[in-house]
């Protein structure tokens, strides 16, 4: 009997499991992959781990910070493995591959997906050379094959931003990054170090209405919208179509246990321990939000672990919480639940730019400047400090 | 002369107003001192930490990870590319050795 099962061994489940053990004793990670690391080996460019080990890390690098520490540890790795049910019946029955396994308490650190050419739609010809940005990826990072070499890439999230780097460094040419919305959705120094140093250029308010082409991409038609109304197309020839149009929260299973979600983080709804709607069930990483940067999945996860161990040692204070009501100018704020008994961070998203942005949650406020919904905001509630639950921009 | 840079350093992106006047650079707008040590950087010589995969001997489908420890200068960086893309690794090699040294800065694998 497990006292913290972690479903998922990337930086949010590592970081969850390694918290957990300081509390309680048996504990595991099961993980798809044969190794530990999640997305994280992947990524070779440097930019992680400056909030949580103060150190500019590369993805290899972070991963490792964290693997050798569990491997340090006596954490049961239960790798290359599939959870194929699991129940909550007092405790937790999980079935793996391998067998069966039992935990009173069970993290979810399941990660994301990111969305494909057909989760956003793109009518035209179904060639080779239509591929999301991770995938490209890991062809050139992790295999060292060029997927293409006259490339278009859709979306300005931050993997599309970081893969044209590499294509570019890699010689091949990147004709542009086409975003829908007024603004990108990646962060400003991918902007600049990733699209300015290499000379990409970014078209916002345009995007790609169909793919043409027999075996492979040869060309796409490209629109620009302007308040919702196309004024202007061109074809475009390339090769390659690189889809960045963001991800999307893992939760399978949570959604098959009846876990109560949340439209609008795509993730569960969870109280400040980061524990859902199935009591001893937790959420952390980009499984419960997509966060912008790891050290913030690193976080969750501790949170995360550390209160799923106190669960499995009947230890969770028992409190009553509020739900926080998203009013105007908010997107979503996560967690969802909270008591106001204890200071507490809330991570949220504006649905729209704002050159300033007042925003209050109960009875605490923040002036923020320059913000749109691409950026993660963290918003420190006090205790004492709930009052109506309700946040909103002012 | 005045110019507007955004930094790089973090996710926070800070904006940062860059004047320099009679050879001193004044930065404005930087929330932490790294921020301004960027701005002085890239008015004078912009660098970057330098990364990329290189193959190893015997893997067909599997590419090691280096990174430079220190950055190098901008303009050089697609050179060095280039440079490491056409040497192999020895396949004892492991995470944290030294494979070069570029201009005083060491090369280091990342993951092999």
């Amino acid at each position: 009997m497990y006292d913290v099962v972690v479903i998922g061994g990337g930086p949010a489940g590592m970081a969850a499991a390694l918290k957990a053990k300081e509390f309680v004793d048996m504990v595991a990670i099961v993980e798809r992959n044969e190794y530990l690391g999640g997305i994280l080996p992947q990524c070779i460019h440097n930019g992680f781990g400056l909030q949580y080990f103060k150190e500019d890390l590369t993805g290899p690098e972070f991963a490792n910070h964290l693997v050798e520490k569990v491997k340090n540890e006596d954490i049961d790795l239960l790798l290359g493995e599939h959870v194929d049910a699991l129940k909550n019946a007092g405790n937790f029955k999980i079935q793996l591959i391998g067998g069966k396994i039992e935990s009173k308490s069970v993290i979810f650190a399941t990660g994301a997906k990111e969305k494909t050419r057909y989760m956003i739609n793109i009518p035209g010809d179904r060639p080779s050379g239509v591929m999301t940005a991770g995938t490209a990826q890991t062809f050139l990072d992790m295999h060292g094959y060029l997927p293409g070499k006259k490339v278009v890439i859709l979306g300005s999230g931050d993997i599309g931003l970081i893969t044209a780097r590499r294509l570019a460094m890699e010689d091949a040419e990147v004709l542009g990054v086409y975003e829908i919305l007024p603004y990108p959705s990646g962060l400003t120094r991918n902007i600049v170090q990733c699209l300015q140093d290499y000379d990409i250029p970014l078209f916002l308010n345009h995007t790609i209405l169909e793919i043409k082409g027999k075996k492979r991409v040869e060309k796409v038609l490209v629109g620009e919208i302007k308040d919702g109304k196309l004024v202007r197309k061109e074809w475009v020839d390339c090769d390659t179509v690189i889809i960045a149009a963001g991800l999307v929260p893992n939760n399978k299973l949570l959604i098959k246990m009846g876990a109560e979600m949340d439209p609008k983080t795509g993730g569960p709804v969870v109280n400040e321990y980061l524990e859902t709607s199935i009591k001893g069930a937790f959420s952390c990483g980009n499984s419960l939000v997509i966060n912008d940067i790891v050290d913030y999945a690193v976080i969750q996860g501790e949170i995360a672990g550390r209160n799923a161990a106190l669960y499995s040692k009947g230890k969770l204070g028992d409190r009553k919480f509020k739900r926080i009501e998203v009013g105007r100018g908010i997107k979503f704020v996560m967690p969802q639940m909270v008591s106001g008994e204890e200071d507490v961070e809330l991570i949220m998203r504006v649905s729209e730019p704002m050159d300033t942005a007042k925003i209050r949650v109960g009875d605490e406020r923040k002036t923020l400047r320059f913000v749109n919904p691409s950026t993660m905001i963290s918003f420190k509630l006090k205790s004492g400090k709930l009052g109506d639950a309700k946040a909103e921009v002012l | 002369m005045k110019t507007t840079l955004r930094c790089i350093y973090c996710p926070t992106g800070c904006t940062l107003d860059v004047e320099i006047k009679d050879g001193r650079i004044i930065v404005k707008g930087d929330r932490c001192t790294k921020g301004c040590e960027y701005a002085r950087q890239e008015v004078i010589d912009p660098k970057r930490i330098f990364f990329t995969v290189m193959r190893v001997e015997g893997e067909e489908y599997k590419v090691a990870a280096v990174r430079s420890v220190a950055p190098l200068p901008k303009t050089e960086i697609k050179k060095l590319n280039e440079k490491f893309a056409k040497k192999h690794l020895n396949k004892n090699t492991k995470v944290g050795d030294k494979i070069a040294n570029i201009h005083g800065v060491d090369i280091i694998v990342t993951r092999i």
